[in-house]
């Protein structure tokens, strides 16, 4: 709005500039897109074809005979209204406990001042880098121990925390104006407040960042939940996905396959549109006045 | 008085009438070594999916059914090839319990050798299956013993064999391969086959595919190598015998289908995802498809009635007939809980002959080759005959494979690969100086 | 007032220094603040030594033992770091680390950028693009792999045959030992660059409209907002997207393992790979430990590298301490 009042006096110039670079952005990412765009595209078509048709070579994108039935089989085929309620339950804490977790050492680590900060906050991000295939074996045993095993705790409470995702909330939050927490703190609001009211707002973006990425590596984890998840009543989307495939794929149904991927992989494309909402700019301006 | 101990006595007798008859009913298909009223869990897991498990399934469930009916099965399967053998591990390792678990032929001494696998010698000589070892397949008997012990009963087997498109042989004017064609005839027939139809310079259908393959172990090329003579490891597996002008032979023969006469497309990797070559095949561009007899099935599915085909075996060299085989098998961790109840169900598994030809029917040929399993292949296929008398006849009877060894794998990962793909992928067309490299490194791995 | 922050500890010895300081953070007004900062980090430190600590500490005792993940681990020392000299596929997939990571994540994160700077546009239809980038993402990998088979496919694949139009006589792509590896570092930029993407839009989308505005009034040209607007606010995304995306590399596996298995002939076989089939194809778990130290250390110093070198480009970077 402030900004449409400023540029007044070269308007028309603007706008032409505007169309001709949005025209070429346009193009640019399209073509682009398409790159982008075609496995996925791929994978949606080969779940309305039959088995004949998605070994056809080099592939068609169009299938001959649209088979509908592929989706209601693959349903059937597995337990995938459990596996639903499962990765749901699953994603949702996940989610929520990182986004709390992350945005509150995020602060302390950006804002805070207290020795040793950054020594901690080094040690932490180190965590991101010792492989993960040296940690299954000692955390599966862990995991015996709290007698987890098979129950939705061990694929849920120890991925809470993420040293990965306080690492982004402190990079975002460190760009905050410092004013506006001053302003606040002026006004007699203690820490978790101003980190409550007044930091968590401005970091919107990066918190639905941290959501959409969190809840696909969540919904797509495959490894750990394999190995921890031995009950079927228990087990996540991908490992019911995985179930469908054999040793040489010679008798992998890759019809039902490709059908159960793309009903799998709405939740996530929902999250994500969602997760748009919140790249929204301008946030820093009404938090200056709703604070101020 | 009278008539009231009679009545008890002929109730006594019923009831024990009855107790025998069921008593006769568990010998029947169990040792009745477990308590038929145990309740429990029993984990069962297996890298085979739908499809492939179900021959299981229904002899599970009919053991269960039948003997055990308070034991609920936990049955993991279906996970894909790598992460089944990361997985079983890694829960083993964490002290996980497993009572059987589906076992492959290359890695069975590796499992016997690290303590994994439960030795089942003492079990196999109190309830013996019937037909054991005799009438089983005895490369595969082999496959699963270990110094001497048995840790897994082999179940099906992956012969190999040709997948042969009758309508490219036609309209080329040869005659198909069989089992006396010789490796010179082969390539010979494969050169003949291959054809440019469009004129632009490039092939466009191809003698023969998938008889290499980038990262493929050395079970693929083994079966040649024995044909021509050559061997890779000594007796005591513990030293190269890679170097034989035999073995050099064998592998140059599979590079010059690639390179010297170019019958062969571009070696491709059989990569994780699954997705094989055979739709190469399925799409007529070839005329000779290499591939197990797990391939059959799909092909079926996947050609229709686009063109005639059929199975053939593969040819026969200067020291003999060989074929790749290999198979899968029943095994029991060393950590299970459930131990004597596992080999129960394996025995039954092994042994019901009404299972076993559901199986065959299912289209898996059989390591037990007693004369009540030898049942038909799918015989709905019009392929059937054929099928029958390439795998679980000709296949079963020539079957070899590499000889694996607890530093099986490891070999074939650091050396074997290393240094063949560079000979699949043109890098280096000459096999002696591949072979010569790998047979230092061989020396060096199973000696140090 | 980042300097003057910082001043007053020269000339003391270190510790004397730290323990004054450490004292001064409880005194006074900033008494308040250090606590609060301790208990904020509180969740994520109480799950680090529940459900880290022991695991780490494990892996950290395995490296010095002889493993076979059956029966009990021998320890023998050093002997593990021995071997690794003398291992040529140590060496072939270190190097193969390093090929990879020095190579995929510079070109991610440059094509990233600009698909960020596009995708932060008000145009219509914006959101469908961006959820177009992000597609790979959440594509099933089989699909996504079986679809650059076909693009790779070095007879009637499509690259290659869009080649052949200009004569130019493709190579094998992933079927030879030098095309294997920037194969996968193409698929696997086309498969990871939504990330880095989001993360850089995210950064966009967080600098204030005021910034600009202010640099406009100054009369500032495109190119000046970009350099003393866009690029010094955007950097701490950049340098998070950095340093994630180099420590992502020297772990990526997935990328590998979909698509060539580390072949042909060891060429596209990292450190992760080999470190995986040691861990669970050839049971030596103690080795593979090892190699993995050796991984984490490679990592952290080029982590600390880049921390100083922070200092000079990475906004808020030098209100440390």
């Amino acid at each position: 709005m402030a900004r449409a009042t400023k540029t007044q006096g070269s308007l028309i110039g603007q706008r032409q500039v505007k169309i001709l670079m949005d025209l070429f952005t346009y193009i640019v990412l399209a073509v682009v897109g398409i790159i982008f765009i075609m496995p996925f595209a791929w994978m949606v078509a080969n779940s309305f074809k039959d088995i004949r048709g998605i070994y056809t070579y080099p592939p068609e994108f169009i299938p001959e005979v649209w088979h509908f039935e592929n989706y209601t089989e693959a349903w059937t085929m597995t337990h995938f209204d459990a596996g639903f309620l499962n990765s749901a339950i699953v994603a949702a804490a996940v989610v929520l406990g990182q986004l709390f977790t992350a945005s509150l050492a995020g602060y302390s680590f950006a804002r805070l001042r207290y020795p040793g900060r950054d020594k901690i906050f080094l040690l932490y991000i180190s965590l991101m880098m010792v492989p993960f295939t040296v940690l299954l074996i000692p955390l599966y045993v862990q995991m015996r121990y709290f007698n987890w095993i098979s129950t939705l705790q061990a694929v849920i409470v120890p991925f809470l925390f993420t040293p990965w995702g306080t690492f982004m909330m402190r990079q975002f939050m460190v760009t905050i104006p410092r004013e506006l927490e001053d302003a606040a703190r002026i006004d007699g609001c203690g820490f978790f407040r101003t980190y409550w009211l007044i930091i968590l707002p401005l970091t919107k973006p990066a918190l639905a960042t941290l959501a959409i990425f969190t809840f696909v590596n969540t919904w797509n984890s495959f490894q750990w939940p394999l190995i921890v998840l031995g009950k079927p009543k228990v087990k996540t989307l991908p490992l019911l996905l995985a179930s469908f495939q054999n040793q040489s794929g010679m008798r992998t149904p890759w019809h039902l396959i490709m059908a159960a991927a793309t009903f799998v992989v709405i939740p996530v494309l929902i999250a994500f549109v969602v997760g748009q909402k919140y790249y929204v700019r301008g946030i820093v301006t009404s938090g200056i006045k709703g604070g101020g | 008085m009278i008539r009231k101990s009679v009545l008890f006595l002929t109730v006594l007798a019923l009831l024990s009438l009855g107790f025998a008859a069921s008593a006769q009913d568990m010998t029947d298909w169990t040792c009745g070594t477990v308590d038929g009223d145990m309740s429990g869990a029993i984990t069962i897991t297996g890298w085979e999916g739908p499809g492939e498990v179900d021959k299981f399934l229904l002899a599970f469930d009919e053991f269960f059914g039948e003997y055990y009916p308070n034991v609920e099965q936990i049955l993991n399967t279906g996970v894909s090839w790598t992460d089944y053998w990361t997985t079983l591990p890694a829960q083993l390792a964490g002290g996980a319990e497993i009572d059987m678990a589906w076992m492959h032929d290359t890695r069975n001494d590796t499992f016997a050798a690290n303590g994994w696998a439960l030795n089942l010698d003492s079990y196999l000589e109190a309830c013996p299956i019937p037909g054991w070892p005799e009438k089983f397949v005895a490369s595969q008997v082999d496959a699963f013993n270990y110094q001497g012990s048995q840790y897994a009963i082999p179940y099906d087997l992956a012969p190999g064999g040709l997948y042969i498109n009758l309508d490219l042989f036609e309209a080329a004017g040869v005659e198909p391969p069989g089992e006396h064609t010789s490796f010179e005839e082969f390539t010979e027939l494969a050169n003949a086959l291959t054809q440019d139809t469009d004129g632009d310079g490039d092939t466009d259908i191809w003698g023969i595919s998938n008889m290499v393959s980038v990262g493929r172990g050395a079970g693929g090329a083994y079966w040649v190598i024995k044909s021509f003579g050559g061997e890779l490891f000594n007796e005591e597996n513990t030293a190269s015998m890679m170097n034989s002008p035999e073995t050099v032979a064998a592998l140059q023969w599979l590079a010059d289908l690639l390179w010297d006469s170019g019958a062969h497309p571009t070696a491709e990797s059989v990569a994780a995802t699954g997705f094989t070559t055979e739709f190469l095949f399925a799409n007529g561009n070839v005329a000779m498809h290499y591939a197990l007899n797990d391939a059959a099935a799909r092909m079926w599915e996947l050609v229709g009635d686009s063109f005639n085909w059929t199975v053939v075996p593969t040819p026969t060299g200067p020291a003999g007939r060989y074929n790749f085989i290999g198979g899968s098998a029943f095994s029991i961790p060393a950590s299970a809980a459930q131990p004597d109840l596992s080999y129960e169900l394996i025995r039954f598994t092994l042994a019901n002959p009404a299972h076993l030809c559901r199986t065959a029917a299912m289209g898996a040929a059989l390591t037990s080759q007693s004369e009540f399993h030898n049942c038909a292949a799918p015989d709905d296929a019009p392929y059937a005959d054929a099928y029958h008398e390439v795998f679980s006849v000709i296949g079963a009877r020539d079957g070899v494979h590499p000889a694996y060894h607890p530093k099986y794998l490891e070999w074939e990962t650091s050396v074997w690969v290393a240094n063949m793909d560079l000979l699949w992928t043109g890098e280096e067309r000459d096999a002696a100086v591949v072979v010569e490299r790998a047979h230092e490194q061989t020396n060096a791995l199973l000696g140090g | 007032m980042a300097a003057a922050y910082r001043s007053g500890r020269d000339g003391q010895s270190p510790w004397a220094a730290k323990i004054r300081e450490f004292r001064l953070a409880f005194t006074g007004l900033r008494r308040e603040e250090s606590i609060a900062g301790y208990l904020f980090l509180l969740p994520n430190l109480i799950g680090f030594i529940v459900f880290m600590l022991f695991p780490i500490l494990f892996a950290f005792y395995i490296m010095l033992t002889d493993w076979s993940l059956a029966s009990a681990p021998t320890f023998i020392g050093l002997e593990n770091f021995e071997t690794m000299i003398n291992d040529r596929l140590f060496w072939k997939s270190l190097g193969n680390s390093f090929y990879y990571t020095f190579v995929a994540v510079p070109t991610g994160i440059f094509i990233a950028f600009w698909l960020a700077l596009a995708l932060n546009r008000k145009m219509r239809g914006i959101i469908f693009f961006r959820t177009v980038y992000f597609l790979p993402q959440i594509t099933l990998t089989v699909a996504a792999a079986t679809i650059w088979r076909w693009i790779y496919q070095p007879e009637i694949g499509m690259i290659n045959h869009v080649l052949e139009w200009f004569g130019i006589d493709g190579p094998k792509w992933i079927h030879d030992t030098k095309w294997a590896m920037p194969s996968v570092i193409i698929m696997s930029n086309w498969q990871g660059i939504g990330f880095a993407m989001l993360i850089l839009l995210a950064g966009l989308q967080g600098i204030p409209e005021e910034y600009y505005e202010a640099a406009s009034i100054d009369g500032a040209s495109g190119w000046q907002r970009m350099r003393y607007v866009t690029l010094p606010m955007l950097s701490p995304a950049f340098f998070f997207v950095i340093v994630t995306s180099l420590i992502g590399a020297f772990q990526a596996f997935d990328q590998f393992y979909i698509l060539t298995e580390g072949g042909p002939a060891h060429a596209t076989t990292p450190l992760t790979l080999y470190i995986f089939q040691n861990a669970f194809t050839f049971f030596k778990m103690g080795y593979g430990a090892a190699l993995a130290a050796v991984l984490f250390v490679i990592i952290l110093i080029i982590t600390i590298i880049q921390w100083h070198l922070a200092r000079r480009w990475v906004f808020g970077f030098d209100e440390d301490e």
